[in-house]
């Protein structure tokens, strides 16, 4: 008995080729796309450069948001918030402490998920809804918050230094950054899935209660979600600040930013790693064609494909390329 | 004698006024199948939440091998060797039948140790022993009721529990399915698991215990071995209804 079920077990790791020969095709799309992202910037203008790298970032911004809500199956509505951190992270230590602009990054993300650690503990001990409604609350009170601090250039604001650099560099620059950003997301989001972490995310998003049964710490991996989650957003908040070369509360903890990036998520597909991209690139693609084709009712165009796509992909665009989901 | 395996001290669980459970008092031996019945409403999974740690009881002790877990969440006490298959399939939703077994042997009593392949070919012999192993690609939706009851004993299986606790793993399923898995239960009981189980189907269950508990409005009223059980007047009034315990 033992020898017949270990044969088929070595033939179900054999088997894996399969799964490994789709994952090969992945890599190399990938690869292909990022060889695209370094080529072709170089001949497009500033105005498309500025449409792309926010086509990153909202690609960065969708998959950060991914873990939380796609992979671990808790919806946070207020991840902008972390984003806001890492911003004015960069804008206090840069302008304050004249600190360089590639260390600040990664202390964004840092703070970020401490914030995270600490507004995830009490939080995520609670299951379902409540969690969503408190992350929106805690948006606002950060936004407040900034909006009042001296240190933070209250409603004021922050103004960076214009960078040495010629503005069609600057650009390249940025963009290629905000790809550096989105890159290192999504490797970290493979990275998640097939670990250990990722078993019990997806767990605790299948049936919590049965996750718990099953041994795991359920609160542990939700915080830890919600902090991978702040980390990215943070870093990407942080290469917005130097972007734009200023920061504002409103601007930095912004909910038109963050429904753009959940509507991303969705409509790409949760869960999945390229659910997030490709809803980002399809949504602001359309809303960027939309806008310049019906000047006045953008919104209403937009709103409209969006149902569309909600009606017939309820698991997103990523549900037309693969059949794994049923 | 050695020690019980799992040892409740008064346990006791209420609901506002409602005793679900009250003051249960029973010392469960290692290596045995106890078969827990009673009416509906008796009491019977609540115990089992009790047990699991998936509910905190109001009163009273939980001894596991010698060690109070009263306190301890759920997932402490999978670590320490409590498996529970659930009465109304709880399958991890969005996961394959075999991420499903990966799942609890990468996070069981041994799940520290494993990597994510060995978790999973772990799983994998565990699906092949409940026959479950060409279906580990299948979706939840995609499962029978018989097949997702197994996957539950599966995923149980898979944390390698010292103690397992099985709610109506049986009900739904007909005779030759039934057959099955009472075979298996014997086999997995064969290998030293002891065995929490929780059966309306009588036969099944008075054919593959060593004991019986009966519970009645969450109270204990008899604990012993199968044959005596079926005797006593005050379970036949209790579980089978009065007209049973006169004298034919």
């Amino acid at each position: 008995m033992t020898d017949r079920l270990s044969a088929h077990a070595a033939g179900e790791i054999a088997g894996s080729a399969g799964e490994g020969r789709s994952k090969v095709i992945l890599a190399l799309a990938l690869a292909g796309s990022l060889l695209v992202l370094l080529i072709v910037p170089q001949y497009l203008n500033s105005y498309w450069l500025r449409v792309l790298t926010q086509v990153l970032m909202i690609a960065a911004l969708a998959s950060s948001w991914n873990v939380m809500a796609g992979i671990c199956g808790y919806f946070s509505f207020g991840n902008v918030v972390f984003f806001g951190i890492g911003a004015y992270t960069t804008a206090v230590l840069m302008s304050r402490f004249d600190v360089p602009f590639l260390l600040t990054i990664p202390l964004g993300g840092i703070l970020a998920a401490i914030f995270a650690c600490l507004t995830g503990l009490p939080l995520l001990r609670l299951r379902g809804h409540y969690f969503a409604i408190a992350t929106l609350g805690i948006n606002l009170g950060m936004r407040e918050t900034a909006s009042n601090l001296e240190w933070t250039g209250g409603g004021k604001g922050i103004w960076l230094q214009i960078p040495d650099m010629e503005p069609h560099a600057f650009s390249l620059y940025v963009f290629y950054m905000m790809s550096a950003m989105l890159a290192i997301t999504v490797a970290g989001v493979i990275l998640l899935l097939r670990s250990r972490a990722g078993y019990a995310m997806r767990a605790i998003r299948g049936n919590e209660t049965a996750a718990a049964v099953l041994g795991i710490d359920t609160t542990f991996y939700k915080v830890l979600a919600f902090a991978i989650s702040a980390l990215f957003s943070g870093m990407v908040g942080s290469i917005y600040i130097f972007w734009m070369g200023y920061i504002e509360p409103g601007q930095a903890f912004d909910m038109s930013l963050n429904i753009q990036f959940v509507m991303a998520g969705l409509m790409g597909g949760l869960g999945s790693v390229i659910g997030p991209l490709l809803g980002a690139a399809a949504l602001q693609l359309f809303s960027e064609l939309i806008w310049s084709h019906f000047l006045q009712i953008h919104l209403a165009v937009l709103g409209l494909l969006i149902i569309l796509v909600v009606l017939f992909l309820p698991n997103g665009l990523v549900s037309l390329f693969s059949r794994r989901r049923k | 004698m050695s020690e019980p395996l799992l040892q409740l001290k008064d346990l006791s669980r209420h609901f506002g006024g409602v005793a679900a459970v009250e003051d249960v008092d029973v010392e469960f031996e290692k290596g045995t199948i106890t078969g827990l019945i009673g009416p509906n409403g008796a009491g019977k999974t609540t115990l089992l939440q009790l047990i699991s740690g998936v509910q905190m009881p109001n009163g009273g002790k939980i001894i596991f091998k010698g060690e109070d877990i009263t306190r301890k969440k759920a997932h402490e006490r999978a670590r320490l060797g409590i498996g529970r298959a659930f009465q109304v399939v709880q399958p991890l939703t969005g996961m394959n039948v075999a991420e499903n077994v990966t799942t609890a042997a990468l996070f069981g009593r041994n799940g520290a140790t494993r990597s994510v392949r060995e978790a999973r070919k772990f799983g994998l012999d565990i699906l092949n022993r409940v026959g479950l192993f060409a279906k580990r690609k299948n979706y939840m939706s995609a499962l029978t009721l018989a097949d997702s009851k197994r996957l539950e004993l599966a995923r149980a299986l898979a944390t390698e529990p010292e103690l397992v606790l099985l709610d109506e793993v049986m009900a739904g399923l007909n005779q030759s399915e039934v057959a099955m898995q009472m075979d298996l239960l014997r086999s997995i009981n064969a290998a030293g698991l002891t065995m929490i189980v929780v059966e309306h189907v009588m036969k099944a269950i008075m054919a593959i215990s060593d004991a019986i508990l009966v519970l009645h409005h969450g109270r204990k009223i008899e604990f012993a071995p199968p044959n005596e059980v079926a005797k006593n007047p005050e379970v036949i009034k209790a579980y089978l209804g009065a007209r049973y315990a006169e004298p034919v």
